[in-house]
């Protein structure tokens, strides 16, 4: 039988050890987060919204229409790009794509930015009537000239806004009426208020 | 039970005045087993009752179990485990690139995310009941009863429920098929191919004699059968015939003999005191089991009720099978299939000859028909436990209510030879008791049957001579459901020169047509319904077709552009849907006489699904004349003579599978039978003493035989039949439906008969067959449900008699002083609900066990069904499940239902072992399920008192194929493997109905949130609510004394609540069926 000593037992410890910090560091290295913060995919369309929310000072709920009816705040149908763009920059090929799209009747497949997992129930609508602004979760999107994820989109980063602690005020005043300096819990936070 | 004995813990005062010492608990059983003294203190069956499963999964620890040790084989885990690993690699790769589709053009309706309501009328059979379609973008995913729908009044059947399922069944027909009859080639075809060639055939036929024959199943729509109608006007020997299998078409045919008319009589249950069934299923498969069960469990309500003066409807049932009308009577007399016509004349005879009551009591001719049938002969050849008594008690009693009872008879198990006869008795006995014009409304032509045996049995010995040119058959399928060798319907197909089926699937009948045509599913096509006189109900698409599939109304009037010479409304109408309008214009709008344009109207009607002609020309419907009785129909009465001591064989259908017809439904198949829990195949129930007799156990596969036909079906022991009594539900055995159907269970239909009594018309036989049995040695595991979830014998539900209650309406089974504590000492603080907090109450007496319920739940939050092999070792997932209880004897048993669902506790057991917090408190009651947290150790099912929690060991979803996956509600999550689910109280719906009542800024109304169970309750059993506001139905049941809550003992402060089961009977209840007399 082979006989290990106190020393051999020690390196051993030792090296296990190490063995397993960087596999763990490694891993965090790779997915530093399950966060998707900062992905910006490239469209099949470069639509800027800093040219029509910025520049053109088109409001958000003119083409998302349903942010404040459904839990969808919903990608607009081709028709809504159409009002305009019958008679609007009509020679861009881009433009053109869309009419072609639109006279065969195929929509724009637009590749995801924000996900939630399946298993997380994001309501837009309660949110917009509790006056959370669009910026506050999508950033300036006025000024990106390709739409990427600006907040981290983490049960974390919802719980502190739900508890009260990085509350926009407006929103904080409202859910505190009367309140002369606002603050506390704005939305419940039972687990069942985002996972059914 | 001694462990919850604590010496700080006070025994309840209850007060001497509210106990009563004479008072005897029922001891409710489930299987005939228990009530054998030895098995309490059998060892293996106290370790098997105290366990998490009933069931071991044994085929898995079999398949594993190499090792002369047992246990898992090292290489075997070995492989498991480095599989697993693997796949963990695998499981943090980046995440997937999804893609959002937008529309091209919106349509203007349509919010995404938000629900579409569509009302609409169900076709799933021919009652007529009103629906409302859920519609989440374009697509139906759940139905509700329609709460305008004077029918079935918001209540929807489980049928109706899974009939969304149907829809997205990936085995229907998908295109048109064109068959060669002569080598039996198929090949797909499409429309266009199809219709040249039937509109060649079908001119050429109408040129030379056209005799073209429709059959169909019973059409509730007026205007399809008007435009049939048209269309074989084309022919000069054209007809129509509608036969529905399971249709009880002798109760017209004897209320013209009785009365003069062919009607459905209205039974006005709500105004009943006392009802006798004699072998009506009116609860269950009767002529409209939602109507009825909403008026009569009207009768059946205590709420609100002074106690001691407390009343309640009657219910005495007479019949052959163990039914849910049987299992919900107050009184049962079980007797062989033919007996209950015998009863029905002993009742007479009593009343009319030896009580000489009635106005028949000098009517010779009714008198010499009676004769014979006195109680005591009746009575000893039936052998009634209480004699004769026990019949001179009902007619008493009848006597009594006058005018406020009800007779009501017939069902597919009564269907003997003399069914005719069976209705011809009620008739009688309710125009004897003046009943006819007060309860029993036969001004109202109830329903409008037109389905016909005699039609068919012609038809087939029609097609037989070669007298028929062409055959349509629209949605029947007589090659299946019929009694097809005694009638030859095969080979007189095969004489037919042209058969076109037209149906949702290739089935048994299609095998044999020269084109099988897809139809429609009714949530994709336009239709309208006509339950009776006064209702008319519209139906509409929810959704553009899924398949290639066209409405068969559309096919007759394409095909009659091929040179066909139609009338009427045919010949100008353009589509189906032009007809339809048409129609309606012609006939409803006139006949309602509506202020307004056709348009207006229309527009109105389509919103809301109904439109009452009474209503809207004010015509009472409270009004009811009683009509002459003719004395001549009791001719028809046979003598009396006494039935040979053999096996009586009674067919039945189930409320699920009913005839057949929705056998490739997964939900329908899961679904456990009310009575006895079997799921996923049909069986042969005997009684346990004739099992006793035969020497024959639950699981033996036993061969029937019936004149020169067999079957061989395993065997199931149901407490409760008469000794000399074999019945098997009919529905089982499809041989061409689809994957789920196919072969699952065995076909009886061949096992129906055709009475061929001399100069009378064929009828078709359903009852009173004699049969012999034969063990084969053979061993068949029925997936039954009822064991899964059975506790150590603790009283779970208070179930006490009227006179008990109108004594002590807080009466309580729990006589065991132990578990009787008042106040148990807790380590747990309260939890403090500031706004809402849910709750429900469930009304036991008033459940007739129906679960509808059940199939509710499943639409409304994605459970998945799992199989027959899960379900034997007791993995099925229904979040609420019809737990059914027997007490007294086994030969006679009362029965109790109690749906059972997550108690959503206060102390939940489950919350404080989860070693995740998966499963935790929410601030307004809720005992929430985390999926995404849950890893799967199962301590809270394990933890569980109630056994209502439910895991995935599989992936079922993945069982979903193709279409089905449509079926899925997008609201819910549908969960994985590995994972606990069970009842959420509907916290989706919960969030629904406060998201309107915030956009409102108001709270949410007691009322306006119904759980998916309640909403489709046809007894409003179920009620949902805040227990926070004093006000709400919910916290008033709650606080009545007649509520409990199930082992309240173990101080887990359940927010379910339910309601004493109280029978109207005189006696205790722990004696059993036969003890209680008239009230």
């Amino acid at each position: 039988m082979v006989r290990i000593s106190g020393t051999q037992k020690k390196v051993g410890i030792a090296v296990s050890l190490l063995v397993g910090l960087v596999a763990i560091a490694g891993v965090l290295w790779v997915f530093p987060s399950a966060s998707n913060q900062g992905y910006a995919p490239e469209q099949p369309i470069p639509f800027s919204h800093k040219l029509h929310a910025g520049d053109n000072k088109i409001q958000c709920l003119y083409c998302h229409s349903n942010a404040d009816k459904s839990r969808h705040a919903t990608i607009p149908p081709l028709s809504v790009c159409l009002n305009c763009h019958t008679v609007v920059k009509t020679d861009s090929p881009y433009i053109q794509q869309i009419q072609k799209a639109f006279a065969e009747g195929k929509p724009i497949e637009w590749v995801r930015i924000h996900e939630l997992p399946d298993h997380a129930y994001f309501p837009h609508k309660r949110h917009v009537a509790a006056g959370v602004a669009c910026e506050v979760c999508h950033g300036d999107v006025a000024k990106m000239e390709r739409v990427y994820q600006y907040a981290p989109l983490t049960m974390g980063w919802c719980m502190e806004c739900h508890r009260g602690q990085t509350t926009p005020p407006e929103v904080l005043s409202k859910a505190h009426p009367g309140m002369k300096n606002p603050s506390g819990p704005v939305a419940p936070v039972n687990c069942n208020t985002c996972h059914n | 039970m001694d462990n919850h004995h604590d010496e700080t813990s006070k025994i309840a005062p209850n007060a001497a005045s509210s106990v009563d010492s004479s008072f005897v608990p029922p001891r409710h059983w489930i299987g005939p087993d228990e009530l054998e003294a030895s098995y309490w203190s059998n060892p293996q069956v106290q370790e098997k009752r105290s366990q998490e499963f009933f069931e071991k999964p044994v085929e898995f620890i079999d398949k594993l179990d190499r090792s002369p040790q047992g246990g898992v084989a090292r290489r075997d885990f070995l492989t498991i485990m480095s599989a697993s690993m693997a796949m963990a690699g695998f499981a943090c790769a980046r995440r997937p690139v999804h893609k959002i589709i937008p529309y091209v053009v919106k349509p203007e309706e349509i919010t995404p995310g938000v629900p579409n309501w569509y009302a609409s009328t169900c076709q799933e059979c021919a009652k007529g009941c009103g629906v409302l379609i859920k519609n989440r973008e374009g697509r139906p995913i759940k139905l509700e009863g329609n709460p305008d729908h004077p029918v079935n009044k918001g209540s929807l059947c489980g049928r109706g429920q899974a009939s969304v399922l149907g829809l997205y069944d990936p085995d229907r027909l998908k295109a048109p098929v064109a068959r060669n009859r002569a080598d039996g080639t198929r090949k797909e075809s499409n429309w266009a191919d199809v219709d040249a060639a039937i509109q060649a055939q079908l001119k050429k036929i109408a040129g030379q004699g056209g005799r073209v024959k429709v059959l169909s199943g019973e059409i509730q729509s007026e205007s399809t059968r008007r435009l049939v109608k048209e269309f074989l006007g084309a022919f000069p020997k054209g007809e129509h015939i509608e036969f529905e299998p399971l249709a009880l078409d002798e109760v017209p045919a004897a209320q013209a003999l009785s009365y003069g008319n062919a009607v459905v009589p209205r039974y006005r249950f709500d105004q009943a005191h006392y009802v006798l069934s004699l072998g009506s299923d009116f609860l269950g498969n009767g002529l409209s089991p939602l109507e009825s069960t909403k008026l009569w469990t009207e009768r059946r309500k205590l709420l609100g009720q002074n106690p001691a003066q407390a009343q309640l409807g009657k219910l005495v049932c007479v019949e052959s099978m163990m039914t849910l009308t049987g299992a919900n009577a107050d009184q049962r007399m079980p007797v062989r299939p033919g007996d209950e016509l015998k009863v029905g004349m002993a009742v007479a005879h009593d009343l009319i000859i030896r009580q000489k009551k009635s106005r028949f009591a000098q009517d010779n001719s009714v008198i010499s028909a009676l004769q014979g049938y006195s109680p005591e002969v009746v009575a000893a050849e039936i052998g009634l436990s209480q004699g004769a008594e026990s019949i001179r008690a009902i007619a008493s009693a009848l006597w009594e209510n006058q005018g406020k009872s009800i007779v009501v008879a017939g069902s597919v198990q009564a269907k003997t030879a003399d069914a005719m006869a069976l209705q011809i008795v009620a008739n009688l006995l309710n125009s004897a008791l003046d009943n006819d014009g007060k309860t029993v409304d036969g001004s109202v032509n109830y329903s409008v049957s037109r389905s016909s045996f005699v039609a068919l049995s012609r038809l087939a010995d029609e097609m037989k001579a070669g007298q028929v040119d062409a055959l349509i058959v629209y949605r029947s399928n007589p090659l299946y459901a019929a009694p097809r060798a005694a009638l030859g319907l095969a080979e007189g197909l095969k004489r037919v020169p042209l058969v076109i089926v037209v149906s949702e699937y290739e089935d048994e009948t299609a095998a044999l047509a020269d084109y099988v045509l897809p139809d429609h599913h009714y949530l994709e096509n336009w239709g309208d319904a006509h339950p009776n006189q006064a209702v008319y109900s519209l139906q509409q698409p929810a959704m553009a077709p899924i398949h290639s599939s066209r409405a068969f109304q559309d096919s007759l009037l394409i095909w009659k552009k091929g040179g066909l010479a139609v009338s009427g409304l045919a010949a100008k109408s353009l589509d189906w849907h032009d007809y339809l309008q048409n129609n309606w214009k012609e006939t409803v709008y006139r006949e309602v006489g509506a202020a307004g344009s056709f348009e207006q109207f229309w527009n109105g009607t389509l919103r809301a699904g109904v439109v009452d002609v009474f209503a809207a020309k004010g015509i009472s419907s409270e009004k009811v004349a009683p009509r002459a009785f003719r004395t001549a129909s009791v001719a028809n009465l046979p003598k009396y003579s006494a039935q040979t001591e053999a096996l009586t064989l009674a067919l039945y259908a189930k409320t699920s599978l009913y005839d057949g017809r929705n056998a490739n439904n997964a939900w329908l198949q899961e679904l456990p039978d009310s009575i006895s829990s079997v799921t996923w195949d049909n069986y042969i129930n005997l009684s346990p003493a004739l099992a006793k007799k035969l020497d024959l156990k639950d699981d033996d596969v036993v061969e029937l035989v019936s004149g020169d036909r067999s079957v061989e079906l395993p065997l199931h022991i149901q407490p409760g039949l008469h000794s000399q009594v074999v019945t098997v539900a009919v529905g089982y055995g499809r041989t061409a439906v689809g994957k789920v159907g196919n072969h699952t269970g065995v076909d009886v239909f061949p096992l129906t008969q055709v009475s061929g009594a001399k100069g009378a018309p064929p009828a078709l036989v359903y009852a009173g067959q004699k049969v012999s049995l034969r063990k084969t040695g053979k061993f068949y595991k029925l997936a039954l449900t009822q064991w899964h979830t059975a506790t150590e014998n603790r009283p779970v539900i208070n179930d006490i008699t009227l006179a008990e209650y109108r004594k002590n309406p807080a009466q309580s089974n729990h006589t065991d002083p132990h578990l009787r504590l008042e106040t148990v000492p807790t380590m747990w603080k309260k939890h403090e609900y500031k706004g809402y907090r849910w709750g429900m109450a469930i009304d036991l007496t008033a459940c007739t066990g129906c679960s509808a319920c059940m199939i509710a739940c499943q639409a409304e939050n994605n459970v998945p069904v799992v199989g027959r092999d899960q379900v034997r070792v007791s993995r099925q997932m229904h979040w609420i499940k019809i737990d059914r209880y027997y007490s007294g004897s086994a030969e006679n048993p009362n029965v109790v239902f109690q749906p059972m669902l997550c108690q959503h506790c206060e102390n939940a057991p489950c919350e404080t072992v989860c070693p995740v917090l998966a499963t935790v408190h929410d601030d307004e009651g809720l005992n929430v399920q985390v999926y995404n947290r849950c890893v799967g150790t199962r301590y809270c099912q394990n933890n569980c008192p109630y056994k209502v929690r439910r895991f995935n060991f599989f992936d079922h979803w993945k069982s979903y194929e193709g279409t089905a996956n449509m079926v899925w509600n997008p609201d819910v999550s549908v969960r994985t493997r590995g994972i606990m689910e069970k009842c959420t109280f509907c916290v989706q719906r919960i969030r629904e109905a406060k998201d309107l009542a915030k956009d409102a800024g108001d709270q949410v109304k007691d009322g306006a949130l119904k759980a998916a169970c309640q909403q489709t309750c046809p007894a409003d059993a179920i009620v949902f609510g805040n227990l926070n506001d004093p006000e709400s139905r919910v916290s008033k049941m709650k606080e009545s004394p007649q509520a409990f809550r199930v082992l309240e003992v173990l101080n887990t402060l359940p927010a379910v609540s339910y309601m004493t089961k109280v029978r109207n009977q005189a006696g205790s209840a722990h004696s059993g069926h036969g003890a209680g007399h008239a009230e």
